[in-house]
């Protein structure tokens, strides 16, 4: 992920003071003072500063191009949220030990038959059982949900894209609540930090599933976690006889929806029946009068209209 | 609630502003020396010490590196069995591996009470702690080198200008685990089937001494080993 600047306040002079999101150090150019930044419980918390004026209009040109007019739909509820997100980042360390599985491998050799000839049989051998000592160094990152909300659709990717940067703001529960609700995560923080800790060298380990023994000394260093609270204006409508949820992100104005919306087909214009009937009458009509004045010309015009009148009908069906 | 609060940099001992690298996690006050390594919520004191040049003397150090150096005894965890003991010879046959033999440690452990308590001695192990263009520090081996060699140590008595330091204690103690087992995993195989306990005794953060000899290469001065400057960040 690139390094995304976020912008606050120096505490000593007031100047402004830009960091990188992932620097433990920040310093302000103005006065020269180096600090560090101290996270509640060590969660590094951020929200996105929302950007959307109006997202109704949104919904509009949506649910207009999916071939549904104004009519067809209503806005029964809108709500606004902040929706947390995780971000954990680290290096798993550590030796892991053990015997790769054993298994029986069928091969082809040359044996000499009793009557001194040369054929081909198919024997069985042991592989495997090979002994593993290995020093591990990986690198690690993971995004995850934060909270389980069927009806918000969004993307765990959104909090991790660069072009969102200048909209990258420190947790301010105070400047958050004057625009909408703060969504708390599902897990706790010293549990979250727990768990990514053991998703880790669970991913970690993963190739190593079927090795027996196995053991390992792996741990997590320099872990870092990561809490991004994203807007999105969620809206239900009713369409039709559904109701359907769709979220829109305050960032970038994309909609979701909970439920396939499904545009609308427009109807094929078809001449009524009774105005196809009197078509046919009169080309009928027509073409009896041209075959009664005789001339070949005539006789052949009375054809053509009676061919276009067949082809009218067939296309029709 | 703040989640927030910005924590300024300053010498608790002599007031200083101190100076720092965005990635460090131990800061050094230039003026009178002392280590500040932040835990997650504040900065605490770590004692420092400066080596003096072993090998090279007729050069006046141009830099120190900083390295975590653990006092350690380290032990099996559930069993009064101390690590140095099983080292000695005769312990352990080559062929040995404790994957395949149940009663291997039963066995030292019986050695263990007819050859009665061994003496404890402390392990000390040195973790490079300086930033590298690499994810970890490649100099790994400079570590497991250092830690090797059981240098004796002779420390100045004034403070020095020490490189930035990337490693909290915590981290350090992880891969100071890591190169504990890369020396012994020679003496005993698959030593990861045992369950080793490392007590820390004491901590400290050794500025290691090097000097620039060739273009592009800094030697250290205590046992001679080098770090390319362009792995350095500078």
């Amino acid at each position: 992920m690139k390094l995304r600047i976020v912008s606050i306040l120096c505490p000593k002079c007031g100047a402004a003071v830009n960091f990188h999101e992932e620097d433990r150090v920040i310093k302000c150019q103005h006065c020269n003072t180096n600090f560090i930044p101290v996270h509640r419980k060590g969660i590094e918390a951020y929200y996105f500063k929302p950007q959307i004026k109006r997202p109704e209009v949104k919904i509009d040109s949506f649910l207009r191009n999916k071939g549904f007019s104004k009519k067809e739909y209503k806005i029964l509820d809108t709500d606004r949220f902040f929706v947390p997100k995780w971000r954990a980042t680290g290096h798993v360390t550590g030796w892991v030990a053990g015997l790769s599985p054993l298994k029986t491998v069928k091969y082809s050799d040359n044996a000499t038959a009793p009557n001194g000839r040369t054929v081909t049989v198919t024997r069985t051998r042991q592989e495997g059982g090979l002994p593993l000592k290995k020093l591990l160094k990986i690198e690690k990152q993971v995004s995850r949900d934060a909270i389980r909300f069927p009806d918000i659709r969004l993307n765990v990717e959104e909090v991790t894209k660069p072009e969102y940067s200048p909209f990258l703001r420190l947790f301010d529960e105070q400047e958050m609540s004057k625009w909408g609700k703060i969504l708390t995560p599902d897990t706790p923080p010293s549990i979250k930090k727990r768990n990514v800790k053991n998703a880790f060298i669970k991913s970690s380990i993963a190739l190593y599933i079927d090795y027996n023994p196995f053991v390992h000394r792996l741990k997590v260093i320099g872990e870092r976690i990561f809490l991004y609270y994203f807007p999105v204006t969620l809206f239900k409508i009713k369409l039709g006889n559904e109701i359907i949820s769709l979220t829109v992100n305050e960032l970038s104005g994309k909609l979701t929806s909970n439920k396939l919306v499904k545009a609308v087909e427009e109807p094929k214009k078809k001449f009524p029946l009774l105005l196809r009937t009197f078509i046919v009458l009169l080309a009928s009509l027509f073409s009896t009068s041209l075959v009664k004045i005789g001339t070949s010309i005539a006789n052949q015009i009375a054809i053509m209209v009676v061919i276009i009148a067949i082809i009218f009908i067939w296309i029709e069906k | 609630m703040k989640s927030f609060k910005l924590l300024p940099l300053e010498c608790p001992k002599c007031g200083a502003p101190i100076k720092s690298a965005s990635s460090d996690m131990v800061h050094f006050c230039d003026n009178c020396g002392v280590g500040l390594e932040f835990t997650g919520e504040e900065l605490k004191i770590v004692e420092v010490k400066f080596a003096k040049p072993i090998i090279h003397l007729e050069f006046q150090p141009e830099l120190f590196l900083p390295f975590w150096s653990f006092n350690l005894d380290i032990s099996i965890k559930g069993k009064e069995l101390y690590l140095p003991f099983i080292f000695r010879k005769g312990v352990f046959s080559p062929d040995d591996n404790i994957f395949n033999n149940n009663q291997l440690i039963e066995k030292i452990l019986e050695q263990r009470k007819t050859s009665g308590k061994e003496k404890e001695f402390d392990y000390t192990i040195y973790v490079p702690s300086f930033p590298t263009t690499g994810a970890f520090a490649y100099s790994s081996n400079i570590g497991n080198n250092l830690t090797k060699s059981k240098p004796a140590l002779n420390f100045y008595e004034k403070s020095k200008e020490m490189f930035f330091c990337v490693y909290n204690s915590r981290d350090a103690l992880a891969i100071a685990e890591d190169e504990y087992i890369a020396l012994q995993s020679n003496v005993i195989p698959n030593l990861l089937a045992l369950e080793l306990s490392l007590n820390v005794k004491s901590k400290c953060i050794v500025g290691i001494p090097y000097i620039r000899k060739d273009k592009g290469i800094y030697y250290d001065q205590i046992i001679g080993e080098i770090v390319l400057v362009s792995a350095l960040k500078m």
